[in-house]
């Protein structure tokens, strides 16, 4: 395999794993919406927006992160195939970006507590 | 569509800082100075990374082999970054492999020269050439065999240096050497990367012009001190040799240098202008060495110390690039400029084991 291409399958997957928790974030969109239909029909919409936000929250979070990881991977990548012993101080960084979701996930847990 | 810089330079400027990093902590260089023999110093290369310059000994017990075997890493190495690069920055890093190119054309037209026009028998020294693709399509081998500038000429028809060869004549070599040849084919290659340079996004444009004005300055200061005033180089000539780049150029006092007669050029007026720190080591190296040394020694000597000052200047700038934005071209350059001097300092100390220099010499002749 090429390095350009091992370069690109690295970057697909981290990017996978970015549509993947996206796409988890979107898990709360049926509920979202079927409150949202409740308070609809209650005369409030106050739920339904609250529960938008929170969506919005966490997927944006975990589309950033992907969008995060994929960079900071692949030059992960890059300097731990000249030196393998940097791998662990490489993997901080790539944390750091994970970071992103994780604030984006307790953001959402938040506002949630407020509906 | 062109990549952000980030995306485009974020895999191979870490992997290229990584490469700087293990350079900066191998030992090679002190292990090479310190080896008994050639055979100890092949024996420090095969653990490195440079191994195959030991395999080439191992096969052929031929220095200059090992030398060809650094040439070949060396246009890898240009050609595996150039590979992780995409669009213009990949362009202007294969086009940097353009110097390779003519300086090997340059070596190709040397043996030609001497074994054609000077009658010297070329024997094994074509042995010794790269032959392999480098930017265009060059058929070394019909070139180290032509039999007539005419076929050199043919040779290169479809490749950016025909303009160039087809200028010149068999009898105008004969009379006037190859200087200005080569120097006209350098002259276009510094053309063809500046041309390469103006194509770069912005930022890349101008970490990649700081680092080429820097070498056409050196470029342009050596040849007004060593023909213009070494060699007393007539005028016309002269002005025909500098790069049309740089400060050096366009200097007013350089400018006033060509202009005067031969016997009143002073360079030290000039470098005085330009590089007043650089004036004054060669003040003191003329101090140092009147009446000791003769005349052709003392400019010799100042020579290299103006190549050295440069040399600094330019390491000067390499630093600087590596400790500015992670996401330009710079990185690499800085990469390339410390790769070749890791190479240089390699042959220079083969060579020197080889002939069988001690230790603290080669150690003066690397500083």
């Amino acid at each position: 395999m090429t390095s350009i291409a091992f370069k690109k399958k690295v970057s697909m997957s981290f990017a996978a794993t970015a549509l993947l928790l996206l796409a988890s974030g979107f898990v709360f969109a049926p509920s979202a919406f079927a409150a949202s239909t409740e308070a609809a029909t209650s005369g409030s919409y106050t739920i339904a927006i609250i529960c938008i936000s929170a969506a919005l929250a966490f997927g944006v979070g975990a589309l950033a992160a992907g969008m995060a990881i994929g960079k900071v991977g692949s030059a992960a990548m890059g300097a731990i195939s000249e030196r393998p012993e940097i791998a662990s101080q490489a993997l901080i960084f790539i944390a750091l970006a994970e970071g992103l979701v994780v604030f984006g996930f307790i953001t959402a847990l938040m506002i949630l507590g407020k509906a | 569509m062109s990549k952000n810089p980030t995306s485009l330079y974020g895999f191979i400027n870490a992997k290229l800082r990584a490469r700087i990093g293990l350079m900066r902590e191998s030992h090679i260089i002190e292990d090479l100075l310190k080896a008994k023999s050639v055979v100890e110093a092949v024996a420090v290369l095969r653990d490195s990374a440079h191994s195959s310059v030991a395999t080439a000994y191992d096969r052929t017990g031929d220095i200059q082999q090992m030398e060809l075997a650094l040439l070949y890493n060396e246009v890898e190495m240009y050609q595996e970054v150039a590979k992780f690069l995409e669009g213009k920055p990949a362009d202007f890093v294969r086009n940097l492999l353009g110097k390779i190119e003519v300086d090997n054309l340059k070596n190709i037209i040397r043996l030609w020269y001497g074994s054609i026009i000077r009658r010297r028998p070329m024997r094994f020294r074509s042995e010794y050439l790269f032959k392999e693709k480098l930017l265009n399509e060059i058929d070394w081998t019909a070139l180290v065999n032509a039999t007539s500038w005419e076929e050199v000429c043919q040779t290169l028809r479809n490749t950016p240096y025909s303009e160039v060869v087809n200028a010149f004549t068999e009898q105008q070599l004969d009379d006037e050497g190859l200087f200005v040849l080569e120097n006209k084919l350098d002259q276009q290659w510094y053309a063809q990367m500046m041309v390469s340079t103006e194509r770069l996004s912005a930022q890349d444009k101008g970490v990649a012009q700081s680092v080429f004005l820097v070498d056409i300055d050196l470029k342009n200061l050596l040849m007004m001190v060593r023909y213009g005033w070494y060699h007393k180089m007539d005028k016309e000539k002269l002005e025909t040799l500098f790069l049309p780049w740089g400060k050096v150029y366009k200097h007013k006092s350089v400018l006033n240098f060509v202009q005067s007669p031969v016997q009143e050029r002073d360079p030290f007026a000039v470098i005085e202008q330009l590089y007043p720190g650089l004036n004054d080591a060669l003040k003191q190296i003329s101090e140092e060495k009147r009446g000791s040394i003769h005349q052709d020694e003392l400019m010799a000597l100042q020579n290299l110390r103006i190549e050295a000052y440069l040399h600094e200047r330019r390491k000067a700038v390499y630093r600087k690039l590596l400790a500015s934005d992670p996401f330009t071209i710079g990185v690499s350059l800085a990469y390339f400029f410390l790769y070749k001097e890791e190479d240089t300092m390699i042959k220079a100390i083969l060579n020197g084991k080889y002939y069988g220099y001690e230790e603290d010499y080669i150690r003066g002749v690397l500083a």
